[in-house]
Parts: structure tokens; sequence; C-alpha cells
């Protein structure tokens, strides 16, 4: 049996990740359980899933100190969640980390509230309401504490990743510390995740392979997005 | 995923009418359903859990099988028709299902639906895996229409949000669970009619039977009484309520993986004569899973003294951490599927028994029951479990906390390495679980020799707190925003309160902007009492749209009515947004997307007669705050209407 552990923060793609890694395993015939983080913890939150793959679990949970793998898309939810792995457990890690969202007034990015379409039906009358939106978030004034926030958290991040990967350099053996810009710079951020997956996989951490994964892309992911996730699987870093 | 088992369980049972309102962790069943779009089956987000039930209690006394699902709180506020419909009793089978958030995880409270089912008077079902929930699911539906009552069905979180390889079958198999109890020689009742031909119903008038009279009331009360020791009784020989003893000598009865031979999964019969596996011999069963033989010759066996009771996914968790101890004398398990509580069966789990420990999510109901049994039976036994501190009261379980209080209740000694699982041969099973690493009596993880370093002495880093936040570009954010600042600069020292509801905007907390939540509409009402009690302070309530029709709209009536002094602010991102955006009546959808008519939440604000009433745009900060300003020195019930889309919604669509 393979004891999973995939941590992140929400919106990092931990359970796109724990999905293929369950697609693949069943398509291998392998019997596949686990659980992850739905709801508002998703929200900019520590996100953990459990994967347990092979015959004998019987808890969609991988108890403490019994995972084989640790696959994580953060340092410091890495650190949170070492407590999962096993003796001798691989874990594979991002070096990139992410602060928390501390939650205030800002109003984030721009580009984000530029949309065009209505939720609504035909019928709805509300079109000048998006008509304001659009003109209000052109003014570029709105954004700029956003952006001046972004540089202060940039230097704050710097450090954090180093005490975070230093601990775990001490603490486990089998780790594979994965440079997030390396492998950004050749295949894209938008599929980080699965080359990370890749990764692990090609370590020989999961009982299948990356054609097993491949075939879960295909059979997962929208058209538009499934070349980018293809091309980051068969990065290595 | 546990939820998608239990919409395709019941597809496959013949459910024709499913109702819900969105609430986590229930949501994906409904949605699950309606991406199947099968043929005749009929759909639809209700705007609240009570109209969901009404809606699926008319189509089940028309003779048709109907589910209504909803989160555990979701079960509160359709406990009105829930608590009647059983009196009034339905034709096709209906099956309530609430799902329960031990943690919780995204609940307000820790509320035990099993505790629901006894206050109805209704029959519970509670899976312990996703498998076993796709099912139980049409077991529950038989149950319900063979007694005419409703039935609950009660998975909870890491059932729902579990996923696990389940073998589908396709089309429907109304009959499928029928049979499978007829092995066990229960009595079931024949359903003839394939269940296409049961997707018309044809209401029976005239009968009287489904209006609720005081002496109706009576009467079905006595027939519910005999009818839930009928049930109990049944369930006592409920294939999924089993005992097994387990006993030193075939502790070697394990498979190659270390696991207790009971209830193992057999490939393709993965869930049926797998889940139905286990059960003791004196079922009176004739089992014919080979492997579930582990334990029947030693039923009843005097050698054994303690046993432990279980149900849903503790069950799980209870069976994993025994296989990591192993407990070095025997001992009976039982495991609780179904309740009313199965009486029979559990005297038979406590006879010879010296104690028996309880490992349950939520309320201490199976401990409960126990308890009682042992009192009006005069059975000698000592029933251990949340009542007697020997498991945590609150909080979800876990294998761990499983394990502390097995390791506990059998005195079994602190692990090491040396114990590990070994078989009969002497081969090495599996590595005995150390209780260093479980975290059990201390700190997570330490290092051992495979590490490169000790860090047992070394602290591990701070970690970033990541509390769930509104995502970037939330017109929620605007909202607060412009009401925080036209607050600050215009209220001239009024102290202002801030009503909250629930939905995604209750994580205005964090931005001070949430003063008090307590459940689905009640911020448009809390804010009325806190203005009578304080009337000079200006008080705000913030509620969602989709919330606004769930329950929001009569507290505005309410404060119209009484003439409230209130600031209203209905914050519409058109959608509920944080189950999943799920469509709502102020979106026009249906839940496949198809359009629907709308109804308007300004017409409805104007109709009720708001002393004012504005629609603001929510991301215009300038207009918004003006718009704030404008009502503050008003006096009466003042709606101001933000309206900005979901960030998510574009995604979306």
């Amino acid at each position: 049996m393979t004891n999973c552990i995939i941590t992140g923060v929400g919106g990092q793609g931990v359970i796109l990740m724990s999905r293929l890694i369950g697609t693949a395993a069943a398509a291998k015939g392998l019997d596949v359980k686990g659980a992850e983080t739905i709801g508002m913890a998703q929200r900019g939150g520590s996100v953990v899933s459990h994967i347990r793959i092979g015959d004998g679990a019987k808890s969609p949970l991988v108890a403490r100190g019994t995972a084989d793998v640790l696959i994580a898309l953060e340092p410091s939810e890495a650190v949170r969640a070492l407590r999962y792995l096993r003796d001798g457990g691989m874990a594979f890690v991002s070096n990139r980390a992410i602060s928390p969202r501390k939650e205030n007034f800002d109003v984030g990015n721009a580009s984000a509230h530029n949309r065009t379409d209505c939720p609504r039906n035909e019928t709805f009358d509300g079109d000048e309401v998006f008509a304001a939106n659009r003109e209000v978030l052109s003014r570029k004034e709105n954004f700029s504490a956003a952006e001046r926030k972004i540089s202060e958290e940039t230097t704050a991040v710097a450090s954090q990743t180093d005490t975070a990967i230093g601990y775990l350099r001490r603490a486990v053996k089998n780790l594979r510390v994965v440079d997030y810009e390396s492998v950004v710079s050749r295949c894209g951020a938008k599929a980080f995740n699965t080359a990370l997956l890749g990764i692990a996989v090609s370590s020989g951490a999961f009982p299948f392979g990356k054609d097993d994964v491949r075939g879960a892309l295909i059979g997962r992911i929208s058209e538009k997005f499934l070349e980018i996730n293809l091309n980051a699987l068969a990065c290595e870093n | 995923m546990g939820n998608e088992a239990i919409a395709f369980g019941a597809l496959s049972a013949g459910v024709s009418v499913i109702t819900g309102y969105p609430g986590t962790p229930s949501s994906e069943i409904l949605e699950t359903v309606v991406k199947q779009n099968a043929d005749g089956v009929y759909a639809e987000w209700s705007v609240n859990e009570k109209a969901a039930l009404e809606v699926a209690a008319g189509a089940a006394f028309s003779g048709l099988r109907a589910m209504a699902t909803m989160k555990q709180v979701g079960l509160n506020v359709a406990s009105d028709p829930l608590m009647s419909l059983n009196y009034v009793g339905v034709k096709g089978g209906l099956v309530v299902v609430a799902a329960d958030d031990p943690g919780p995880v995204s609940s307000q409270t820790e509320q035990d639906t099993r505790r629901f089912g006894e206050f109805s008077k209704i029959a519970v079902f509670d899976p312990s895996s996703p498998e076993e929930a796709y099912f139980m699911i049409g077991e529950a539906f038989e149950f319900s229409e063979r007694y005419g009552r409703p039935v609950l069905f009660r998975p909870t979180t890491r059932v729902c949000h579990g996923t696990a390889t389940v073998q589908i079958s396709d089309g429907v198999e109304p009959n499928r669970k029928a049979d499978a109890w007829k092995a066990f020689g229960n009595v079931c009742l024949e359903l003839a009619e394939n269940a296409e031909s049961k997707r018309k119903g044809n209401f029976m008038r005239g009968g009287g039977e489904r209006v609720i009279f005081p002496k109706l009331a009576y009467e079905n009360h006595i027939e519910i009484e005999a009818q839930l020791k009928e049930m109990s009784a049944e369930l006592s020989d409920y294939p999924r309520n089993f005992i097994t003893d387990i006993t030193p000598l075939n502790f070697s009865r394990r498979n190659g993986k270390g696991e207790y031979l009971y209830g193992k999964k057999t490939g393709a019969e993965n869930g049926r004569a797998a889940d139905t596996g286990g059960i003791a011999s004196d079922c009176g069963a004739e089992v014919k899973d080979d492997t579930t033989s582990s334990g029947n010759s030693e039923n009843g066996n005097a050698t054994i003294k303690k046993g432990i009771a279980s149900g849903g996914v503790s069950f799980a968790y209870t069976e994993e951490a025994l296989s990591m101890l192993p407990p070095r004398e025997g001992y009976r398990l039982f495991k609780v599927s179904a309740y009313p509580f199965p009486e029979r069966g559990a005297l038979r789990f406590l006879d010879g028994l010296d104690e028996a420990l309880v490992i349950e999510e939520l309320d201490p109901v199976i401990e409960r029951a126990l308890t009682e049994l042992c009192g009006r039976y005069g059975v000698n036994v000592k029933i251990r479990g949340k009542l007697t501190g020997d498991a945590p009261v609150a909080g979800e379980n876990s294998v761990e906390t499983a394990y502390a209080a097995l390791r506990n209740f059998f005195k079994n000694p602190q692990k090491t390495a040396e114990s590990d699982i070994i078989d009969a041969e002497g081969k090495t099973l599996r590595k005995a679980v150390s209780d260093n690493i479980l975290g059990i009596g201390s700190e997570p993880r330490k290092a051992t020799a495979d590490d490169t370093l000790d860090i047992a002495s070394e602290t591990p880093p701070a970690l970033p707190v990541r509390p769930p936040v509104l995502c970037p570009g939330c017109p929620h954010r605007f909202s607060f925003s412009a009401v925080k600042q036209a607050v600050a600069e215009n209220a001239g020292g009024r102290k202002a309160v801030f009503s909250g509801d629930i939905g995604c905007y209750t994580l205005g907390n964090a931005l001070g902007m949430v003063d008090t939540c307590l459940c689905m509409g009640a911020g448009i009402t809390v804010a009325q009492g806190l203005s009578r009690a304080e009337p000079d302070a200006l008080n705000f309530a913030f509620i969602g749209d989709s919330t606004f029709f769930h329950s929001g709209i009569t507290g505005l009536i309410n404060a119209v009515y009484n003439q409230a002094d209130i600031i209203v602010v209905i914050l519409d991102n058109f959608t509920t947004a944080m189950t999943g955006n799920q469509p709502h009546p102020g979106v026009g959808k249906t839940p496949a997307g198809k359009l629907s008519k709308r109804t308007d939440i300004y017409k409805i604000v104007e109709a009720i007669g708001a002393d004012a009433l504005l629609r603001v745009n929510a991301y215009d900060g300038e207009g918004a705050r003006a718009a704030v300003k404008s009502v503050l020195d008003k006096k009466g019930v003042r709606v101001l209407l933000f309206e900005g889309a979901c960030i998510k919604l574009k995604g979306a669509e």
C-alpha cells in the first residue's frame, strides 16, 4: 500500500494533483481511497489531500507517521504536514513560499475584475452595472496599495523559504527540493503542480508511471490546458 | 467522491425527484445527479431546505422515489416538515440526506443527525465509506418504501468528500438491495414495477391519509412506535449492523497485508457481498463470502470480555487502529450502521462482556443506547466512551484518536518498533507504528536513524497561519470597504454594529465587519433585536443573495412591519458562492444551466415596503460610499442592494 499526502495552499492545485493520482492508480486497477479539503478552508487556507493506493486501506485518512510520499507545493505546508511522513518516506517540496493572505481592504489585481460576461440570463438588466464595474476598475489608482503590498511581501517570503527548507533538509533524508523558478521557466506557472507530480512519479514514488498520469490528464483536463499540462509532466527537474 | 457515490446509488435505486439546498459537505450529490442528466429524473435547487423536503414529500406521496439533500444545519430548517412527514407517511421511498460535519470543518455546529432520527422517530442510515454509501442509499429507499415512512441518510464529511474506488452498475436496479436482504432471510416487499414505469406518480385522493389531524396523529403515533420496534428487530439482522469476535487464535487469520479477514473486499463484488461480509453467525445468515468465517465459530466465546462498538467512518478508523495495536486479548466488534438502535443485536454484542468501548463521532448515540440497554435488561457491562471520558467529546475522530482510546481500553503497553505484526509463520506483515510516530502523548514526528540529523531537540520553524480569506477581487471586500469608510467618515461618533450571515461574506470577520453570525437569515433579525436594545446605535445587517432568498425575506418583512431601525446591505454576487456557485432564484438558471425565471431582489424589497432602497455597484467605491452616507441619517428600514458578480463566475461561465 502507498500512503500519500499532498499539501499546499488553496488555489495551488492540490485537489487536481490528488485526483490525477487517484485516476492514474485506478486505471492500473489499484484500489484507491482518499480525502480532500473542500469548502471554506480552500479560500487561501492550508489544504491537505490524503491518498491511499492499494489493498488494505480502511480509513480515507493517512495516519500520522505512515505516509510513504509527501508532495508539497509550498515549503511551510511541507513542514506542517511532516508529521504524516513515515521514517524513510519520500518528500517532494517546492521551494517557493507563499505568504499567508492577511485580510485587508486591498482590492487585489485589477485584471481580475475585468470581466465582460454576464452571469445572469438574457432578461437581466444589469449590463449597466458591469459597464460601471469596468469603468471603475480601469482607474489605476485604486490598486496602487495592493501592488505596494506585494513588493513588501516578497522579502518576507524569501526568509520563510530558507527557514522551512533548512528544517526539512535536516528532518527528511529522502527530500527532493524542486526549484520553482527553474521548472516554471520551462513549463509555465499554470501547470507547476503537474510538473511536481511528474518529478515524484519518475522518482518511483508511486506504483504507476508517467504514462498513467498522462492518461489521467487526458481524461481530466480540458483541451485548453491539456498541452501545457502534458509538457509539464514531461519536464524533469 | 462519496457524494458522487450517493448520487449514483440513488439513481440506480430509481430516484425520480431530487431536491436540495447547497451546503458543505452535501452539495455535490445533487450536482452529480444533474450531470448524469438521467432520463425522467427531476432535480432542483430549492429555495431552502424546508421547501426542498416538502417538494420531495409531494413526489413521494404520489408514489415516486424522492430524495432531499442538505447539510446538517439545513435539516434544522427542514425540521418542521420532517417531524410531521413521519406521521403522515409516504408512498414512494423518501430519503432525506443530511450530511453531518464532525470537526466541524465548515459548519456552525457539531450536531448529530442520528439524534434527529430519535427525536423525529425516523430510521437513520449511517454509511461508513463511499462504497458502503453507494449500496446503502438503495437500501434506504427500499426500507422507506416498505415501512411507508421517510428515512434519514447521514453521511459525514469524510464519507461525502472521501474518495474510493466504487464499482457502479449501469441502469436502474430498484430491487437489487431487496435481493441482498433476501439472502439473509428477511421478508422483502416485492417491488414488481420497474423504475421506468414508476417515473409517473399517481396521488390517491380522498383517503385523507396525508392530512395531518390530531386524531390521525394519535393513531399514527401508535403505529410509528410499533414500527420502531419492528425496525429495530429487523435492523438487528441487517447485514451492515454486524458483530464479529476476534480471538487471539484467529489473529493469524489475516490476509497477507495484515488485515483481519472479516469484511474483506472481493474485487468486482466490492461493496456487495463484501460490504455485507463479516456478519456474525448468530444473525442466522448464510454467508457465502468464505473470508467472513473469521470469528464466526468463536462468537459468544466466553473468553471474550471486551467489546468495541462503532459506526460511520469511525468504524474504519477503529479497524485500522486495531490492526496497529493489535490487542493481546480477544475482543468483540459491533458495527452499527442503521437506527432505530438494533437492540436485539446489541444484546448479543453485550452477552458475556465485562466492558465495551464505543468509538463514534459527534454525540454518544451508540454509547447511550448501550448504557440504557444495560440498565433495562440488567446486563452488567461497563460502557465506556465520550460520557466516561474515554473518548474525545468534540471534534473529528481519526485513526490516531481511535488508537489512543483503544490502547487505553486494552491497557496495551507503549508501542515500540518490536511489536511488529507477525503472521502465523512468523513472517513480518507490517512494521508496527510506534506511539511516538502517531503523536499520541508526545509531540509530532521524532527523527530516527533514517534521518540525516537528530531534529528531536529542534523546534520546527513558526508556520504561517492561513485563515480562509475572501478571494482576490471579491466584490464583498469592496462592499465592506465602502460601508466601513462611509461609517467612519459620517457616523458622527455613533456606534455601528455589523450583523453578518452565512456565506463567503462571513469571512468579512477578518475585516472587522462581522459582529454576529448565528444562522441562515439571522443577520436581518438579529440586527432588529440589537436596535431594540440599543436604539442609538447604527445597526447594519449584511446578507447574501442566496441567503436572502433562503430565509432573509421573512426577516425583512418583519423589520418593515414592526418599523425597525436598521440598514440592510444585500450583497448580491449573482450566485451561491461558498458552496461552489450554485444558481438560485435571483440568477434565473436551473442547476443544469438552462434558463429559468428570475426573481428580482430589488422588486421584492420594493414590494415589502422598505423605507429607502438603493441599487449600488459594489465595485464603485465612491458611489457606494455616497449611497451608504445617504441612508445613515434616515430612519426606518433602509436597504442597499450591492451588486457585484462573484469573481469565481468568470471561470465558470
